[in-house]
C-alpha cells in the first residue's frame, strides 16, 4: 500500500466506517479512484456486480443450508469478508442491530436468513419500504408476536417496540392509546401457507377506524408504517442513530436538523442520508477519527480482510464472536447490542486477543507474513510514515508531523525491526499515530536480548501484538 | 473470474462451525505489579457475599407467588393461572408456582424470604428504561448519567479502583448495576479457569511481556474521544492480569478442599454459573458481589409452559447452590437476591400470556436470611390501570441488603433514606 499524507488517512477512515476496511488490492484501486469517487462507489453498490451471488450460481447447488443456523452465519460472514459492496453489508449489519431479532425465540434459521436478505435488499432505499417489509417479515412476526395479534385478541408487543425502538424512540410523543390502536392496525398475520410459514388473513384483521398519532383512518400495517416513517420524530431518531454509527461522536442539534431535512425531502431515502453524513464536516473531523470501538464483527472481519485472508483462516469464528459478545442472529434482546465501550470488558477483550493469535497462527501456515508486511509498506518515494512523539493529540487535518527517523522500505532484502513495526502499525491502522514509547516497545520485541533483529521468527508475534493493542480496537 | 467448487469451499463457505474449543494456555504473570498486589485472596475475610440473579424480560410475579386463596386471581387468570392444588403453599394464603418445589423446601427451612408488592412510583413499562431504573436505583425517567447501585456500594466500601474482582459478572456483559466511573468490575464466563491471555508461536514469554507493557503504559494522549476510548480499553486489559491469577488461585484452592458439592441440575445454564460462583467463593476469591442473568421472562404469549420451565430452572439452581455452600461451611456467608425489571398485567391477554406490568416479587435466599413472606400481597381489586400496586419501594430492599448484609451506609449509596425490611 502506498501512502501519501492525509488523503490516505481519510480514505482509510471512510473504508473502515462505510465497510470493513480494504484488502491490499482493493486499497490500491480505491486510492486510484480518489475519495469522491470511492464514496460514490460505496453509496451505489448496485453499480458493482454482486460477484458472490454470481459465484454461487456458477457453482450451483445449495451453497448455504438455510435450515442450519451455523451455515447461515458462515454465509453472512463470508459475504462480509469477501464483499465488493461493503456499504451494503455494513448497512445489513446496522439493520440487524436496529430491528434486533434473535434466533433464540424465532427458532428457525430459514426465517433469520430471509430477514437478513430483506435488510440487504431494502437497507439503502426508502425507510418506509424497509419498515413495511419488516412489519410483515416472518422472523419479526415470531419475534414480536405479530402472528398472535388478531382482531379481538390484540398483542401489543410489535406496536410498542416499533415506536419505542424502531421509529420514534422511547417516550417521544406516542401514548399507550397509540400503541393499542397501532396494534389493531397490525393485525391479520397468522400461520399458513405463505412465504416463511405465514399468511395474511383479512378475517383476522381488525377492520375499522383507528387513530394513530393523531391520524384517523381504516389503517392497515402499511399505513401505520407510512405514518411512522414520515413522522418528524422518526427523522430525528433514525438520523441520530445513523450519525452515531457512522461518525462515532454525538451529533449537534444542527447536524440532526440537516439530516432530518434530507431524510424528509428525499422520501425517507437512507442512501441520501448516508451521502449527507459522508459529506459532513463531522465525518472527517479530528474528533471522529478512531472515535468508535470496533464491534466484534468489525474487529474480526476487518482483521481478516487486512491480513488478506480467506474466511476459513478464522477457525470457529462464530464461537469467537460469541465470546466477544456478538453472537450473530442472536442479539440479547430487541434493543440490540449496546455497542461502544460496552463491547469491552475483561472477558471480551481476552477473546479478541486470543482470536488474534489464532488467526496469525493459521495465516503463517498458509502465506508469507513477510509478504503481507511488504504489501503494507510505503514505496521509497512516498513521504515517510508519520510518527508522533508521546503527548501529541491526533491531528489529521494538518500535515502529519514528519519524523526523519521513520523507516522506509528496503525495496528488497532483509527486513528491519523498525520497518516492520512502522509498516504493520500503519498498514493495519492507517492514520493512527504511533507514539515513540510504543514504537520502542514493539521494536524491542522484534529484537533478541543482544539488540540484534530477530524479525523473521518474531513476525507472527508482532502481528499478534499490533492486533491486540488497545489502539487497534478502535476504528 | 472463475472458481472451482473446491476452491470456493476452501475459502470457507462449506465450513460449518461446530463447537470446538481452541485450547488456551494459561500464562502466569511473571512480575507482581501494584495492581496485582491489591487483589489479595482474603480467605474467608471476603465477609458477606451477595449473589444477584437478574430475571430479564419482566417476570410475572402474580404467577410466581400466586394469591391462590383470592377468588379474583382465578378470574383474572382463567387460562394461565396457577391452580391452588398445584401450588407450593407458603404463608398468607399464597402459593409458589408449582415449578418451584425446590424453593418451597428452602422456605420450610426458613431460608427463603419472599418480598411482595415491590416496585417504584410511576412505573415504567419499557424493558430498557425500567431495567436501567432497577440497576441504577434511580427511578428518574430521564437521568442523564446513571451508575450502578452495586458500583456505588463498591465506591462506599473502598473497593473502587483497587480490586477489579470486587464485582464479577458471570455472563457475557457487564451490567449497569456493577458499573460506575470509578469502579472496576470483571466479566468472567463459566469457564473461569480459562480466564487469561493466551499466546502462540515463537517468543511466547516476550509476547506476553510486551502485551502487558502495551496495556500498562499509556499510548495515545489528548482529549479526543479516541484517546479516551483507548485509555478505557487499556485499563480493562490491565485489570486482567491480576484477576486472572486470583481466579486461578481460587480454583486451585477449591480443588484442594474436600470438594463434596451438591447435585447441580444438568442442562441448566444458571446452575452452571452458580456452580462456578460456588467454586470461587469456596476458593476464597475476594469478590463481594456476583451477578448472573437469566432471560426469557417476557412471556407475552404461551406463558404456562415457558414460565414453568424458567421458574424450575431458577429454583433448582438456587437450591443446589444453597446446598453446596452449606456443605462446604459457607452457607451463612452468602445471600442470593432475585429481581426483574417489572411484573406483568393482572389480566391475562388473548395469547395465553401477559403484557408488561408493574409491581412484582423479589426473593432472598440463604442461611443468613430470615425466611417468610414480607408485606401483604397487593390487592387484586385495587389495580393501577390494570397493574398491581406496589407497597414496597425496591430501594427498601436494596437498603436492607446494603445496611444489614453488606454493612455500609444505605442512604449514601441510594441517595436517600429508605426503610429497611427485616428479612436479614
Amino acid at each position: 500500500m502506498a501512502f501519501s499524507s492525509n488523503s490516505d488517512a481519510k480514505l482509510a477512515h471512510l473504508l473502515r466506517r462505510a465497510g470493513f476496511g480494504a484488502r491490499p488490492a482493493e486499497w490500491a484501486s480505491y486510492q486510484k479512484m480518489g475519495l469522491a469517487a470511492a464514496t460514490q462507489s460505496l453509496l451505489h453498490p448496485e453499480k458493482t456486480p454482486d460477484h458472490l451471488e454470481a459465484l454461487l450460481q456458477e457453482i450451483g447447488g445449495d451453497y448455504v443450508d438455510t435450515n442450519d443456523l451455523n451455515s447461515v452465519r458462515q454465509w453472512w460472514l463470508y459475504r462480509m469478508v469477501h464483499t465488493r459492496r461493503p456499504l451494503e453489508e455494513k448497512m445489513t449489519l446496522f439493520w440487524h442491530n436496529h430491528f434486533a431479532t434473535a434466533v433464540y425465540k424465532v427458532d428457525n434459521s430459514q426465517r433469520m436468513w430471509a430477514q437478513n436478505q430483506t435488510f440487504r435488499r431494502y437497507g439503502m432505499g426508502s425507510f418506509r419500504t424497509l419498515l413495511q417489509q419488516v412489519a410483515r417479515d416472518p422472523a419479526m412476526l415470531v419475534w414480536l408476536d405479530g402472528r398472535d395479534n388478531h382482531v379481538g385478541k390484540a398483542n401489543e408487543n410489535f406496536a410498542r417496540e416499533v415506536m419505542e425502538l424502531f421509529t420514534l424512540g422511547v417516550g417521544n410523543g406516542y401514548t399507550e392509546q397509540d400503541v393499542q390502536e397501532a396494534a389493531r392496525s397490525f393485525t391479520g398475520w397468522q400461520g399458513g401457507d405463505g412465504p416463511g410459514g405465514f399468511i395474511y388473513n383479512p378475517g383476522a384483521h381488525d377492520d375499522g377506524e383507528k387513530t394513530v398519532l393523531g391520524q384517523t383512518g381504516n389503517w392497515h400495517a402499511d399505513d401505520v408504517c407510512d405514518i411512522l416513517a414520515r413522522h418528524p420524530q422518526t427523522a430525528r431518531f433514525l438520523t441520530t442513530k445513523l450519525f452515531r454509527f457512522f461518525v462515532g461522536t454525538e451529533p449537534a442539534k444542527s447536524d440532526i436538523d440537516k439530516l432530518s431535512k434530507v431524510y424528509l425531502d428525499n422520501q425517507f431515502d437512507i442512501r441520501a442520508v448516508l451521502e449527507a453524513i459522508f459529506a459532513s464536516d463531522a465525518f472527517y473531523s479530528d474528533a471522529a477519527r478512531f472515535a468508535k470501538i470496533k464491534s466484534p464483527v468489525e474487529f474480526c472481519v476487518m482483521t481478516i480482510r487486512a491480513y488478506d485472508a480467506p474466511l476459513s483462516a478464522a477457525r470457529d469464528l462464530s464461537r469467537s464472536l460469541e465470546n466477544m459478545g456478538q453472537d450473530l442472529f442472536n442479539p440479547p434482546n430487541v434493543k440490540g447490542w449496546s455497542e461502544g465501550r460496552d463491547w469491552i470488558n475483561t472477558r471480551t477483550l481476552l477473546a479478541r486477543v486470543n482470536f488474534a493469535s489464532g488467526l496469525t497462527d493459521e495465516m503463517k501456515n498458509r502465506v508469507s507474513l513477510e509478504g503481507r508486511l511488504r504489501a503494507f509498506a510505503p514505496t521509497n518515494n512516498a513521504p515517510a510514515i508519520p510518527t508522533l512523539g508521546g503527548g501529541d493529540s491526533m491531528s489529521m487535518m494538518g500535515a502529519p508531523a514528519m519524523n526523519a527517523d521513520a523507516a522506509t522500505v528496503p525495496a528488497s532484502g532483509a527486513l528491519t525491526a523498525e520497518f516492520a513495526v512502522d509498516a504493520l502499525w500503519n498498514g493495519l491502522m492507517t492514520g493512527m499515530p504511533l507514539p515513540a514509547s510504543r514504537r520502542a516497545d514493539l521494536v524491542a520485541f522484534c529484537q533478541k536480548e543482544d539488540g540484534k533483529d530477530d524479525i523473521a521468527s518474531r513476525l507472527p508475534g508482532l502481528f499478534n501484538l499490533v492486533v491486540s493493542a488497545p489502539e487497534y480496537q478502535l476504528c | 473470474m472463475s472458481h472451482s467448487r473446491r476452491e470456493f469451499i476452501s475459502n470457507g463457505l462449506g465450513f460449518v462451525a461446530l463447537g470446538f474449543t481452541v485450547p488456551t494456555m494459561l500464562m502466569q504473570a511473571s512480575q507482581a505489579v501494584a495492581a496485582e498486589q491489591t487483589i489479595a485472596n482474603r480467605g474467608g475475610k471476603s465477609g458477606k457475599i451477595l449473589v444477584v440473579i437478574e430475571m430479564a424480560g419482566g417476570n410475572d410475579g402474580l404467577n410466581t407467588v400466586a394469591p391462590i386463596s383470592d377468588p379474583l386471581y382465578a378470574k383474572l387468570r382463567p387460562t394461565i393461572g396457577v391452580k391452588a392444588d398445584d401450588a407450593v403453599k407458603i404463608d398468607k394464603g399464597l402459593g409458589l408456582h408449582p415449578g418451584m418445589g425446590a424453593l418451597g423446601k428452602l422456605y420450610e427451612k426458613g431460608q427463603l424470604a419472599v418480598v411482595t408488592g415491590v416496585g417504584y412510583p410511576n412505573p415504567n413499562r419499557s424493558h430498557f428504561q425500567s431495567m436501567d431504573i432497577w440497576q441504577s436505583g434511580d427511578p428518574t425517567l430521564d437521568a442523564r448519567e446513571r451508575s450502578g447501585w452495586l458500583a456505588r456500594y463498591f465506591d462506599e466500601d473502598g473497593h473502587s479502583q483497587g480490586d477489579p474482582l470486587a464485582g464479577v459478572s458471570m455472563g457475557g456483559s457487564l451490567p449497569l448495576a456493577l458499573w460506575s466511573k470509578n469502579s472496576a468490575a470483571s466479566v468472567v464466563g463459566n469457564n473461569a479457569g480459562e480466564f487469561g491471555f493466551a499466546a502462540r508461536g515463537n517468543a511466547r514469554e516476550a509476547q506476553l511481556a510486551t502485551l502487558k507493557t502495551l496495556y500498562q503504559q499509556k499510548g495515545m494522549s489528548g482529549g479526543t474521544v479516541a484517546a479516551g476510548a483507548a485509555d478505557f480499553i487499556r485499563n480493562v486489559g490491565d485489570g486482567i492480569y491480576g484477576s486472572s491469577d486470583a481466579i486461578k488461585t481460587a480454583l486451585k484452592t477449591y480443588d484442594g478442599k474436600a470438594a463434596k458439592g451438591a447435585n447441580y441440575p444438568r442442562d441448566n445454564g444458571l446452575a452452571n454459573g452458580l456452580q462456578t460462583v460456588a467454586k470461587l467463593i469456596i476458593g476464597d476469591l475476594s469478590t463481594k458481589v456476583y451477578y448472573l442473568s437469566m432471560g426469557g421472562f417476557d412471556t407475552h404469549a404461551n406463558q404456562p409452559g415457558n414460565h414453568a420451565y424458567l421458574l424450575k430452572q431458577l429454583a433448582d439452581a438456587v437450591a443446589a447452590f444453597n446446598a453446596d455452600l452449606e456443605m462446604q461451611g459457607r452457607g451463612k456467608d452468602v445471600m442470593v437476591m432475585t429481581f426483574s425489571e417489572f411484573g406483568r398485567r393482572a389480566q391475562e391477554n388473548g395469547s395465553a400470556g401477559t403484557d408488561h406490568g408493574a409491581a412484582s416479587v423479589m426473593f432472598a435466599t440463604g442461611a443468613g436470611v430470615k425466611g417468610g413472606v414480607y408485606g401483604d400481597y397487593p390487592s387484586l381489586d385495587d389495580l393501577d390501570d390494570g397493574d398491581l400496586k406496589h407497597h414496597t419501594d425496591f430501594r427498601s430492599v436494596y437498603a436492607t441488603v446494603l445496611s444489614n448484609w453488606l454493612g455500609v451506609s444505605a442512604p449514601k449509596v441510594l441517595g436517600g433514606e429508605f426503610a429497611s425490611l427485616k428479612f436479614v
